[in-house]
């Protein structure tokens, strides 16, 4: 176990990645820019922390990718099922982060960062069954969406977009978890695509 | 114990023609030296049977156990041809690593990794940081990946790439030492490797097996004017790019 | 290697179908939807270019920032360093990035052109400076993209850069009470009005703070052949990538929301003297025709006792663009083409003529009753009382004030020319508060 821990490099990168998930929380919890929409052809607030997931999500795509294929590949043991537990801890981690911070700064703009790490995270494990590594990008990309096409007139983000809804909204937390669940099941069903 | 391949074809992407197609083969007894063109489908072959990739079309047996089940790939070891050295483990970690994903317990196959290694001479280099071994050291971690938990079927892509003379003849007294019910699958360019107590040859090309048999049968293919010792090659030559033919 | 193979195998050739794609909706959405609104009374390629490329600059330099990264750990990947290239550093970086910044560039000149194509204007040189700093700035990107992925993992380097730079280029536009960001970004976000120009000077600061970074990261890849330049290097980049960022922000601090301008810029065409009446080519306004009407007006308001001196210059005020020059005893600055095309060249003469002899009126109802009067005498009334019942409609008493100044005015026809004309002359100083109502019927 421990072997497969440091294959993955998860006693490095995954405490990197949360740490700097929470720098991050701290330096932006309360930064808010107006970012153009192509949408509407206006402005919209659009809050920094819809972006804190981004590094964390890079650094777990990063540890799942550190594999020794050739043997997991024909392995005996449930890799892939420790696989998905490190993406639970992951979004779990962050999810204790978002609290925790929202607790202690009582900004209310961290609270949903478990589930928007949770939402990112899963679409990204479905994209990386096709496209393989790429999916990296996924996050940055679906919060470019939000900006450009996710907010109308008033500045009401739409409910596909999931990040910048509010932290007790059914819709959005549903959708995350439907997100990472479908995540999951591809983590655990098919083989990931290597650039090899 | 046999290992079967029925009817198996395997193309990497949907739209791309197959790499093997309806390929029939069982793997014989001892040690076997798969040869082919650049290509030819080895690699593949060696990749489905290691149950690494799954054939669009058709089954891999182990003594009818199919290839996607635990107890076939516990029994099956695959060397590939590029050996990966993960960051942050030693050789030894990588090797222990290889037989605990195959099943084997965290203190057997940490004493497993220490005598894979000292089977291919590299126990000096055990505590070295896998990204810092020299190519041919990196294969010799792949070999000793392979023998580390005493698989039942050895499937080993060009082993001795990169070797040095005197570790291609550690590598072929090693193999020599494995029981008499471990078969061995050995893809190699290196028509001496035939000459190092090779018990089958099979020639593969263009995803087709065109020769399954022995050395002697191999051999009695090449040309009659062919020079001493290059005799092998001519074989090789003859069978890879022309006519089908059973040995 | 060939061009196809560089393209081909590069990852801005998957890149380019939604990147390319989103500035098309967003030409074909947006810009069709929204330019209408902001377009000047003449078309000027310069606002139409800075328009387009306003909400484009943050999403083309974090797409060549980020794709640039990921080149460079393909290029770590595919171990191309090690293998002893006989080529420089730069030259194989520089042949790498090629295709990432033709894409980064298409993201920018592409809705550029369909926004020129759809406004049927040309591209003039005015554009230059915009257009070449958007360029640098992009492949300033895409340097210390590409020198950010030499080093930072090829799974972590692209996607921080992507949102580290998209939202720190889309932000620095509403940077708060701080300015200085929004002149450093690269994103030009002004949108620019017939007549205005950017300046050199003014795009200093957008090329020094990412250019210098650049430059710097790129010095540490020259090879060092002996101590001496091993040392030197790494010095150097540091003192080039802060000198330029510090020079762009001390030339920026002080700006305000808006970088300095230049205004003025457009071929006119002119007619008469005293006044000399100057309008923009491109406007199509007859000069001619407003110095008969501004004369006209003179005329008739001293057919009434009024007597005007018209100034040495009557210039359009278009050309100023959003920075309006206060009118002098020598120049009116009038919308003359707008005037000439609304047919209110007459009007907008009558607001300069009426010259009130203080700064700002304080007495609403002796001002809107002098111009009411003067609006009389030259067949403007009809005009001033609508605009006037739109203004007034705003304040609580203004139907009352909009009844008593008609009503001043009406009672003071009925005196003689000469009374009226003193009337007038009192209700000017009365307006600016001046004691002494002599006059007042």
């Amino acid at each position: 176990m421990w072997w497969w821990v440091k294959a993955r490099r998860a006693h490095t990168l995954l405490p990197v990645g949360l740490t700097l998930l929470t720098a991050l929380v701290l330096l932006l919890h309360d930064t808010v820019a107006r970012l153009p929409s192509f949408r509407t052809g206006a402005d919209n607030p659009v809050p920094a922390m819809l972006l804190v997931p981004v590094p964390l999500c890079a650094v777990l795509l990063m540890s799942l990718e550190s594999r020794l294929s050739a043997a997991e590949d024909s392995s005996v043991r449930r890799v892939r099922a420790r696989d998905a537990g490190l993406t639970l801890a992951a979004v779990a981690a962050a999810t204790t982060v978002g609290l925790g911070a929202d607790a202690v700064l009582g900004s209310g703009a961290a609270a949903p960062l478990g589930r928007n790490t949770a939402f990112l995270t899963g679409l990204t494990l479905c994209v990386r069954s096709r496209a393989g590594p790429p999916a990296v990008m996924t996050p940055v990309v679906w919060f470019a969406a939000v900006v450009f096409f996710g907010f109308d007139r008033t500045g009401r983000p739409a409910l596909w977009t999931v990040l910048p809804r509010a932290a007790d909204d059914p819709v959005a937390a549903t959708a995350a978890a439907l997100t990472l669940s479908a995540g999951l099941a591809v983590q655990l069903g098919t083989r990931p695509r290597t650039d090899s | 114990m046999t290992l079967e391949m029925r009817s198996c074809t395997y193309a990497y992407r949907p739209w791309a023609p197959p790499v093997l197609r309806d390929l029939e083969y069982t793997l014989p007894r001892g040690l076997t030296v798969l040869v082919g063109p650049n290509g030819a489908g080895k690699s593949t072959l060696l990749r489905l049977a290691a149950s690494v990739a799954r054939p669009q079309k058709g089954t891999i047996t182990l003594d009818g156990t199919p290839s996607h089940r635990r107890a076939y790939r516990a029994a099956v070891a695959w060397l590939p041809q590029r050996v990966i050295p993960m960051t942050g483990l030693t050789a030894r970690e990588q090797v222990a690593y290889t037989g605990w994903l195959k099943g084997m317990g965290k203190r057997a196959a940490w004493d497993a990794a220490a005598r894979a290694l000292a089977r291919v001479e590299l126990t000096e280099e055990a505590e070295t940081k896998a990204r810092r071994l020299s190519g041919g050291q990196l294969r010799r971690v792949g070999v000793a990946s392979a023998l580390v938990h005493e698989a039942r079927v050895l499937l080993l892509d060009e082993p001795t790439a990169g070797m040095d003379p005197h570790q291609r003849r550690v590598f072929h007294d090693t193999l020599g030492a494995l029981t008499d019910d471990v078969r061995v699958l050995l893809s190699t360019h290196d028509v001496a490797d035939l000459a190092a107590a090779a018990d089958h040859v099979t020639v593969l090309r263009s995803g087709r097996v065109t020769f399954s048999g022995t050395p002697a049968g191999f051999l009695a293919h090449a040309p009659a004017d062919s020079a001493p010792g290059r005799v092998a090659e001519a074989a090789y030559t003859a069978l890879s790019e022309g006519q089908w033919a059973r040995g | 290697m060939r061009f196809a193979a560089l393209v081909r195998t590069s990852s801005a050739l998957w890149a380019a179908p939604p990147a390319l794609g989103l500035v098309l909706f967003y030409f074909h959405v947006s810009f069709s939807r929204d330019y209408e609104f902001t377009r000047g009374d003449i078309p000027y390629a310069l606002e139409t270019v800075s328009f387009v490329l306003d909400p484009l600059y943050a999403l083309a330099y974090a797409t060549a920032s980020s794709l640039a990264a990921w080149e460079s750990g393909r290029m770590n990947r595919a171990g191309v360093w090690a293998s002893a290239p006989a080529r420089s550093r730069h030259a194989i970086a520089a042949h790498t990035l090629l295709p990432v910044l033709v894409l980064a560039w298409a993201m920018l000149l592409f809705p550029v052109g369909l926004g020129l194509l759809s406004e049927g204007t040309a591209l003039t040189p005015d554009c230059a400076p915009l257009l070449i700093m958007a360029l640098f700035v992009a492949a300033a990107h895409g340097v210390i993209g590409f020198a950010v992925g030499l080093v930072v993992p090829r799974l972590v380097a692209p996607p921080l850069l992507a949102a580290g730079v998209f939202y720190g280029v889309a932000s620095s536009a509403s940077s708060g009470e701080r300015m200085w960001p929004r002149h450093v970004s690269g994103a030009f976000s002004t949108v620019l009005s017939f007549g205005e120009r950017t300046t050199w000077t003014a795009l200093a600061p957008q090329f020094l703070f990412t250019g210098s970074i650049a430059l710097g990261l790129a010095l540490l890849g020259v090879t060092a052949r002996n101590r001496g330049v091993r040392t030197a290097v790494p010095v150097l980049s540091c003192v080039v990538a802060l000198t330029g960022t510090l020079a762009a922000y001390d030339i920026a601090e002080g700006w305000g929301h808006t970088a300095p301008l230049s205004v003025g810029h457009a071929r006119m065409t002119c007619a008469g003297s005293a006044p000399r009446v100057c309008v923009p080519v491109a406007g199509g306004a007859e000069p001619a025709e407003v110095r008969a009407e501004a004369e006209a007006v003179v005329r008739e308001l001293a057919a009434a006792g009024v007597r005007v001196t018209l100034p040495r210059t009557m210039s359009d005020s278009v050309v100023n663009g959003a920075h309006p020059r206060p009118s002098t005893g020598d120049i009116w600055w009038l919308p003359l083409t707008a005037g000439q095309r609304d047919a209110t060249t007459r009007y907008q003469v009558l607001t300069r003529a009426v010259r009130f002899p203080c700064a700002s009126t304080s007495d609403e109802v002796a001002s809107r009753s002098a111009m009411l009067w003067a609006a009389g005498n030259t067949g403007e009334a009809k005009r001033y009382l609508t605009a006037q019942r739109e203004e007034l409609a705003q304040y609580d008493n203004g139907d009352e004030v909009f009844a008593l100044i008609k009503e001043r005015v009406a009672t003071v026809r009925r005196a003689s020319t000469a009374a009226q004309a003193s009337w007038y002359r009192s209700e000017l100083k009365r307006a600016c508060g001046d004691a002494g109502r002599a006059g007042d019927t």
